[in-house]
């Protein structure tokens, strides 16, 4: 995906006689202001997610039970101490935000990454061995794609306990059966190409035609899938959060705020709002930039 | 190189008196459906029924046929691309069929294809230099620095300028492409280069440029080569030595020279026929085939050839004919050339 854009940046800088009117046109044409501005709030919030201890005001466990639900800065009775609010223990609502994202950021990438692992490894090896070994996988698949997963995922952690790692597990496990369908069917065209064949008939291994030939071929699908992916796993990890079964205190996530200020939505609607809102705008983000990615680098829709 | 490596490869080099490749008896039977539908019964398809040749070593040796005759499958089956359902093939008296995965990735250090679409053959997402050093990284034969000085002067000896190195396939011409094929296919030092209808996909003019390229190349390195064509007049300029093939079998197997001057089975006559002559005002006496091949899947009876021989007798529908040689040493498949009927 690099490699096209510093072609098309460097093709434009070769042409310094068009104006700059004309200039403004197409790189909005070619970056349409929404997904900019996503691809902005993305980076926002990554910035946030990584620097949360260096900008939160307060610690997020910090409780100061004499400014308990304290409205934000613009209402009555907001002050500039506590930016959004307070909760119901008198904890800084802002600080608990940055933290939530940052939490729910590293779950879902997490989540992302080891299911887009765990699905293509599995494609992988399915369109290699074919016979019984993608009759497992295939009925895996299908399974997966069968099963009401949140009830899984609540069954899981109820019985086994809640724990992060398990959690993120969890996270990862869901939505690889999609990895591991486009991994499969593109490597099985994927194989009867030439260059692949070519490849093997040099003498490598299948382990290097499909890590350092196949796997960057397809790359592109499976980058598509992970914008399209990271959203689900994002309202995942919030809906166990906020049912309780998810990450828990004295952690913080974005559906873990939701859960517990629920309560208080007549009173102070600031401490689930916000984190609402957060959840709202990062899955919309990554869905419009996923929807850009994948027109972008599917040459039939240029 | 590793030396254990080194001294075999001069043992199998010293072995002169075997062919460098024997082939036994190959068939390669595809299951495929018929009838089309979920419920289709399946059939074989015969594309390669019966073929023995050897190649001993220096020579060129072409297959030419129509579409669908099988000489692409049997470039497949030399190169296990595929597997036979089968015959034996022997490279360097070594059976091919029984190695392990580990010896035939060795083995393929000797042995390499020319594809017949060059664009395909490379991987798009890999830069030139990279691809034609692969091999070299494969076999860990040198230091990656090493590996990349030796690519970068095959390709520059094949007229490859600097610029093109860190180019990608796509951005390639097609002549170009297939020069980077042909350096990836030779960078080893291959005993044995399969070409699979090489010049096929491009234009007349780069056609001659690579031919020439390969004879070159043939004469410096002393390859053995296996050249499918269907293109006679190259087959004429590049083999030694012809094969014909006619749906899945080896119709008439020759000299060069023996098989332009005097073909012996119909078939080949026909072929040779549809060559141009470039003298205005010559003609040769044109053979023109009747209708199109027939099905591999439902093939003819006796002589496969039967259905459009312009020679044909009521006799060749019954028996196969068997590839025999004629005094002069042409082996022909042909009833009548045998004088049988």
């Amino acid at each position: 995906m690099t490699d096209k854009l510093e072609v098309e940046l460097t093709h434009s800088e070769e042409k310094p006689q068009e104006n700059f009117q004309i200039r403004i046109h197409r790189f909005f044409g070619r970056y349409p202001p929404i997904v900019i501005i996503a691809a902005l709030w993305l980076l926002f919030m990554i910035f946030v997610a990584v620097f949360a201890t260096l900008i939160s005001p307060y610690d997020f466990t910090s409780i100061d039970l004499r400014t308990r639900l304290q409205a934000p800065v613009w209402m009555e009775g907001g002050d500039w101490n506590h930016l959004f609010g307070t909760d119901d223990l008198g904890r800084d609502v802002l600080s608990r935000l940055i933290f939530s994202i940052r939490m729910s950021l590293l779950i879902a990438f997490l989540g992302t990454v080891i299911g887009a692992i765990l699905g293509t490894a599995l494609g992988f090896l399915a369109a290699h061995f074919r016979g019984w070994v993608d009759d497992v996988v295939m009925a895996g698949i299908d399974f997966q794609a069968s099963l009401p997963f949140f009830i899984i995922s609540l069954t899981l952690l109820a019985f086994f306990g809640n724990n992060l790692v398990l959690f993120i597990g969890l996270m990862g496990i869901y939505g690889w059966e999609r990895y591991a369908r486009i991994t499969r069917g593109l490597t099985l065209s994927a194989i009867t190409h030439g260059y692949a064949i070519a490849v093997n008939t040099l003498g490598a291994t299948p382990i290097r035609v499909y890590l350092r030939h196949i796997l960057p071929n397809i790359s592109s699908a499976l980058i598509v899938n992970m914008t399209l992916n990271f959203p689900g796993t994002v309202i995942l990890e919030s809906s166990l959060s906020f049912l309780g079964i998810g990450v828990q205190p004295p952690l913080t996530s974005l559906g873990n705020m939701l859960g517990f200020g629920r309560d208080y939505l007549t009173t102070a609607w600031w401490i689930t709002v916000f984190p609402g809102v957060a959840i709202f705008l990062a899955t919309l983000s990554m869905s419009i930039l996923g929807d850009w990615v994948r027109d972008r680098l599917d040459p039939t829709l240029m | 190189m590793n030396k254990q490596e080194g001294s075999s490869v001069v043992s199998l080099r010293n072995q002169n008196g075997l062919p460098l490749l024997e082939v036994t008896d190959l068939h390669k039977y595809f299951r495929v459906r018929s009838s089309g539908g979920l419920f289709g019964k399946k059939n074989n398809l015969k594309a390669v029924d019966g073929v023995s040749f050897s190649v001993s070593r220096g020579e060129t040796l072409g297959i030419v046929g129509e579409s669908g005759s099988g000489k692409s499958t049997i470039a497949r089956l030399l190169l296990k691309i595929d597997n036979p359902t089968s015959g034996v093939i022997k490279f360097n008296g070594r059976k091919l069929s029984g190695l392990l995965p580990v010896e035939l990735r060795k083995l393929r250090q000797h042995m390499q294809y020319v594809f017949q679409d060059p664009l395909g053959a490379l991987d798009p997402r890999m830069k030139i230099i990279d691809q034609v050093t692969e091999p070299l990284i494969i076999h860990n034969i040198a230091s990656k620095s090493e590996c990349h000085d030796k690519a970068a002067e095959l390709l520059r000896s094949i007229d490859l300028k600097d610029h093109t190195f860190y180019r990608y396939p796509h951005e390639l011409s097609g002549g170009q492409r297939q020069r980077v094929v042909l350096a990836r296919a030779l960078i080893m030092e291959p005993q044995l280069l399969v070409c699979d209808e090489p010049t096929s996909a491009l234009d007349v003019s780069i056609q001659a440029q690579v031919i020439n390229l390969l004879a070159r190349l043939r004469e410096r390195m002393g390859l053995t080569m296996i050249f499918i064509s269907h293109d006679l007049n190259i087959v004429r300029h590049i083999c030694e030595r012809v094969s014909v093939m006619y749906l899945g079998k080896v119709v008439e197997q020759a000299q060069i020279d023996l098989l332009f001057n005097s073909p012996a089975h119909p078939y080949t006559q026909a072929l040779l026929s549809a060559i141009p002559i470039p003298e205005p005002g010559l003609n040769r006496q044109r053979i023109f085939l009747k209708s199109d091949p027939p099905s591999p899947i439902d093939l003819p009876s006796g002589c496969r050839f039967h259905t459009r021989c312009h020679r044909a007798k009521p006799g060749c529908a019954e028996r196969i004919p068997e590839l025999k040689s004629l005094k002069n040493g042409q082996l022909v498949a042909c009833h009548l050339a045998h004088g049988e009927i």
